[in-house]
């Protein structure tokens, strides 16, 4: 074995240690290798000398504080208890929430696409008013017209806000992708 | 030998060789072979509880264009020794009687 395939081999075994310790661990097995090599011994000799590579490992997770590895395994992989406790009261909550949201979403998606329809057609209006109104050299009246119209690019630019443009209810795809979330772990 | 005894040997051996002047993990290990069998992968948690206990301290220096890390003792580490020894002196009283059943 080789200095490398060594040093990768207890990276890869000890990926659960705190990361400090393990680089800590590595540098020391490194010098040791380092100064070995420089004593004249041969590369291989000093990775066998090391002996078995599973006690090197278990002896570098005995040295650790045992509660150091089990929180650090705790926030990995623990599905907390508190979580579906509360999972399970919130889902009454959400039977009838889910109805109201998406009604909720469809008359705001409705509302928004009229604004939109209505603001296009006061700007045509407006707009109309405004030549007029040039034509007539009021100026008065079209800087008023202009104002109008102005609103009314406002409002459209806002109802087309992506926010605010929901084609459909896309809760489902956002609860999908909680769970396929939830799933990686 | 015992290995609790034995680890608890070891760490004061290092101690006492970083007392006599700060050292590097191969030397340690080259100068203890002398007196006691080690390997490397004994002497990385020791070196670690001692450093934890504050026996002992840590720095790098460098060496052939890389890093090397030496420890130096602490007068904790220092104290450490005195205290074993002391201990002994007891154990030694211990092992005279039961050698020979004598009291001093």
């Amino acid at each position: 074995m080789t200095k490398q395939e060594f040093i990768s081999i207890i990276r890869s075994r000890c990926s659960s240690l705190d990361t400090y310790e393990l680089e800590e661990a590595i540098s020391y097995y490194e010098e040791i290798i380092n100064e070995r090599l420089e004593a004249g011994e041969k590369e291989e000799d000093i990775i066998a000398s090391f002996g078995n590579i599973d006690q090197i490992v278990s002896d570098l997770y005995a040295n650790i504080p045992l509660k150091k590895i089990i929180q650090k395994k705790y926030r990995e992989k623990q599905f907390k208890p508190w979580m579906i406790i509360l999972l399970i009261l919130g889902i009454p909550l959400f039977i009838i929430i889910l109805p109201i949201f998406i009604v909720f979403t469809i008359f705001f998606s409705l509302f928004i696409t009229f604004l939109a329809i209505f603001c296009i057609f006061g700007i045509a209006w407006q707009g109309f008013a405004l030549i007029v109104s040039l034509i007539s050299l009021n100026f008065i009246d079209s800087l008023f017209h202009f104002g109008v119209i102005l609103i009314f690019v406002g409002l459209l630019s806002y109802s087309n806000d992506r926010k605010y443009t929901v084609k459909k209810p896309n809760i489902f795809s956002k609860i999908k992708q909680k769970l396929s979330r939830k799933g990686g772990y | 030998m015992d290995i609790q005894l034995k680890k608890g040997l070891l760490e004061i051996c290092v101690l006492k060789i970083l007392e006599q002047q700060d050292s590097y993990g191969y030397q340690i290990i080259k100068d203890l072979s002398n007196i006691i069998q080690i390997s490397e992968s004994t002497l990385y948690p020791i070196l670690k509880r001692l450093e934890i206990n504050q026996y002992l301290t840590v720095y790098t220096s460098e060496h052939n264009g890389r890093l090397r890390k030496y420890f130096s003792i602490t007068d904790n580490g220092k104290q450490r020794i005195k205290h074993f020894l002391k201990e002994w002196e007891e154990l030694i009283k211990i092992y005279h009687f039961i050698k020979e059943g004598q009291y001093d």
